[in-house]
């Protein structure tokens, strides 16, 4: 099958290794070394670049360094790179499947995901439809907080969600990250014991990533007893806070809604900037030019204002409103009110 | 509370068949009793309908409530230990938060702050001093009951069927006892979902977030028909209607401005027959303000959406009457319903635990008609069921 070494995270790749029946040790020969050599070279694409490439040449490196991949992150144990592989390597495969056939999809969403989905062919709004997926999956795996995958924005007949293949191939990637992240993060054993070209493998990881990660700073020290509270935030925007404190994929809504704020509270973009250092595809250069976009900086030179209670309430982002909440109907109003109630 | 009351209810609970609960003893049950009618007695399980058929029995309860959820550990006390292994989607209508004209007739509310007070639906919060202590009296008339039906009916057969593609033999309709109906949805392959996923399926049921932006149209790109599927469908049909039924006054009071009604008029024709067929050409309608487009999408959710009680759905962890049970502030018992049954539904008939007659006395005026009598103040012979639901929303006393 074609697509093996493509998307080695299907049922049958994985399945292919396991009968291949690779022990830890093994991994310590020199037949591995080039799977070991590929495994560090993703790790480091999605360091650099943010996305992994694919590379055919020898399918069983392409295959075997995936897992191995893992393994070793699994071993760092660090959330943010992690999450940072993950997104890198669902963007891989995300790119990868808008070129394939609609069989393939099909079958990935059916076998690695059991995914209730079938092929149609509809049109809605001018827009023809190949895909129809029931609407519990949709549900499941849709990416929060953009409106366009609202499911009432989306065509649904009979429990089915029409979906156009780009559509379905950006579904796929997100349970691939979902998936990867929770692989990456499951506590190897102390017990284990591993082959030297491993352990040397994951120290250069770890050193590949130290200047990346020491430029992450510590949300603590937001403006530690200076003029910025964290205290007094709403609980949206805590909510988002702890979210990047963990390394969390954020959806576009919740970015630009902890960037409005932070900005509007008196935050300089260079320290929002740092901040966003920690979700996972984070791009310097487009990230500034975000920030620079709603300070009022470029473009249109709005100093956009964060969205209100009952817009972040429809795109799932007012999670846990507190006592507080019910006296504002803007974010920045709680925050305005519990200031001013702080200094009394 | 009454003796009366008790020991009606104390009959019914010795004789009632209890439904079968899917996964009984997976659910937490909690009850309320007749002596301490301010404490909440939860984290209950029962093994059997049996189980819980003996307890009811010899307990009486004021009220009682079971777990939406199953958990593995129901009658742990804390939230971790139950461990939470998935939730009925349940969907609640209640006349609580349905306007309805008749409202204004009969409900009243009062602050216990401040004793501001009013009638007609109560306010969330006080007007004048913010607080959320109100005291409500509120009613279901039979006008109120027209509109809950109608509201259920709406859910179940163009939500939960035509678009969610559940089957009617999936759902349970529930009469709550009181205001309004339960829609238990069974159906196992749903019951894992989570809180934001129950909140998508909340939002598409009420129409929030919908957007169809009117630069869209103005771009010339192609846009819904009266026969699209879900949403697409409704926003089309309901921009036809508008524009179809409204006249000069009727824009103006929903507050169009005058270039907008004066081009709707004017064009009235022209738009409908664009909006027509297969092929809707849209290019009239975004000729429209944002303001008036605004106004349009206001009025289709108005019209099209159902209001359920987002509450009940999003809360994965929640309590709801028992189906079978008492509803102990109103006598009448939680009963199922099919849906055909739904128009023209008596509660005082369905929901009834009692038959015969009562004298009761009745002590105000209360202007309302209940299960087709018109109660007015001072004695009277009622049916027993309408005196016990008087008795027990605490406005007449038996004479017996
Ligand atoms: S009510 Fe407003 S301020 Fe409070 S959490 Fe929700 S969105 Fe944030
Ligand atoms: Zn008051
Ligand atoms: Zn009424």
């Amino acid at each position: 099958m074609k697509t093996l070494p493509n998307t080695p995270f299907v049922k049958e790749a994985q399945e292919y290794v396991r009968r291949r029946g690779i022990s830890l040790e093994d991994l310590g020969s020199d037949y591995f070394r080039p799977m070991i050599q590929r495994a560090k070279e993703r790790i480091r694409e999605a360091i650099k670049y943010g996305i992994v490439r694919t590379v055919l040449e020898d399918p069983d490196v392409e295959i075997i360094s995936y897992p191995i991949a893992i393994l070793i992150l699994s071993q760092i144990g660090d959330p943010f790179l992690s999450a940072r592989y993950a997104v890198a390597e669902a963007k891989r495969v995300n790119s990868l499947l808008r070129e394939e056939e609609d069989s393939v999809l099909l079958y990935i969403t059916q076998h690695t995901f059991q995914w209730k989905v079938f092929k149609v062919s509809t049109k809605v709004m001018g827009r023809t439809y190949a895909f129809a997926i029931y609407f519990r999956d949709y549900l499941r795996g849709v990416p929060r907080g953009e409106i366009a995958w609202k499911l009432i924005n989306r065509p649904l007949i009979d429990g089915y969600v029409l979906l156009q293949k780009y559509e379905l191939a950006r579904l796929i990637e997100e349970a691939l990250r979902k998936r990867i992240e929770s692989l990456c993060s499951e506590r190897p054993s102390s017990e284990m014991r591993l082959p030297t070209a491993l352990e040397k493998a994951i120290e250069e990881v770890i050193e590949l990533y130290r200047p990346y990660r020491e430029r992450i700073g510590s949300l603590s020290e937001l403006r530690a007893g200076g003029s910025i509270s964290r205290e007094a935030f709403p609980p949206c925007i805590k909510a988002l806070l702890d979210d990047l404190e963990r390394g969390k994929n954020l959806p576009h809504m919740a970015r630009f809604t902890l960037a409005t704020f932070l900005l509007n509270i008196g935050m300089s973009i260079d320290e929002v900037l740092d901040l966003f250092r920690r979700t996972p595809d984070f791009n310097e250069s487009k990230a500034r030019y975000q920030i620079e976009h709603v300070a009022g900086l470029r473009g249109s030179k709005i100093k956009y204002l964060p969205p209100s209670c009952s817009t972040l309430k429809t795109f799932g982002l007012c999670t846990s409103p507190d006592e507080f909440c019910s006296r504002v109907r803007h974010p920045l109003a709680y925050y305005a009110k519990k200031m001013r109630r702080g200094r009394k | 509370m009454n003796r009366i009351v008790y020991r009606v209810f104390k009959n019914y609970y010795r004789r009632v068949a209890i439904d079968d609960i899917p996964c009984i003893e997976k659910r937490e049950f909690a009850f309320v009793l007749f002596d301490r009618p301010d404490v909440m007695i939860r984290h209950k399980a029962f093994n059997s309908i049996n189980e819980l058929k003996r307890f009811l029995a010899n307990a009486t309860p004021l009220h009682a409530y079971y777990s939406t959820a199953y958990y593995d550990h129901p009658e742990a006390r804390d939230m971790d230990e139950k461990v939470w292994q998935g939730a009925d989607i349940v969907f609640d209508i209640d006349v609580d938060h349905i306007p309805t004209p008749c409202k204004k007739i009969h409900d009243r509310w009062k602050c216990l702050d401040c004793g501001a007070h009013g009638r007609g639906m109560a306010p969330e919060k006080c007007p004048s001093c913010s607080s959320k202590r109100i005291d409500r009296v509120s009613w279901i008339c039979d006008e109120c009951i027209k509109r809950a039906t109608d509201e259920v009916i709406k859910l179940i057969e163009e939500y939960l069927i035509k678009d969610f593609g559940l089957h009617e033999k999936e759902l349970k309709i529930y009469f709550s006892g009181h205001r309004g109906f339960h829609v238990h949805v069974e159906r196992k392959d749903l019951i894992e979902l989570d809180q934001e996923a129950r909140r998508e399926i909340v939002d598409y049921i009420k129409g929030e977030g919908l957007i169809l932006s009117v630069d869209v149209l103005r771009r010339g790109l192609p846009g819904p028909s009266l026969g699209d599927p879900g949403w697409l469908g409704r926003l089309t049909r309901g921009v036809y209607q508008l524009i179809s039924c409204s006249d000069e006054e009727s824009l103006l009071s929903m507050g169009f401005p005058r270039r907008d009604i004066d081009y709707i008029l004017t064009y009235r024709e022209k738009i409908l027959q664009a909006l027509g067929g297969d092929h809707p050409y849209w290019g009239y309608v975004a000729k429209l303000s944002k303001k008036a487009w605004k106004l349009i999408m206001g009025y289709v959710k108005q019209n099209y959406a159902c209001m359920i009680d987002e509450r009940v759905t999003t809360d994965i962890k929640r309590l709801i009457r028992l189906p079978g049970s008492i509803h102990g502030k109103t006598g009448m018992r939680v009963v199922k319903v099919e849906l055909d049954e739904l128009e023209g539904f008596n509660p005082f008939e369905r929901a009834r635990i009692i038959k015969g007659e009562l004298k009761v006395y009745v002590r105000e005026k209360l202007s309302i008609k209940l299960g087709g009598y018109t109660i007015t103040e001072g004695a009277q012979t009622l049916p027993f069921q309408i005196a016990l639901y008087l008795i027990c929303r605490g406005r007449a006393e038996p004479l017996e």
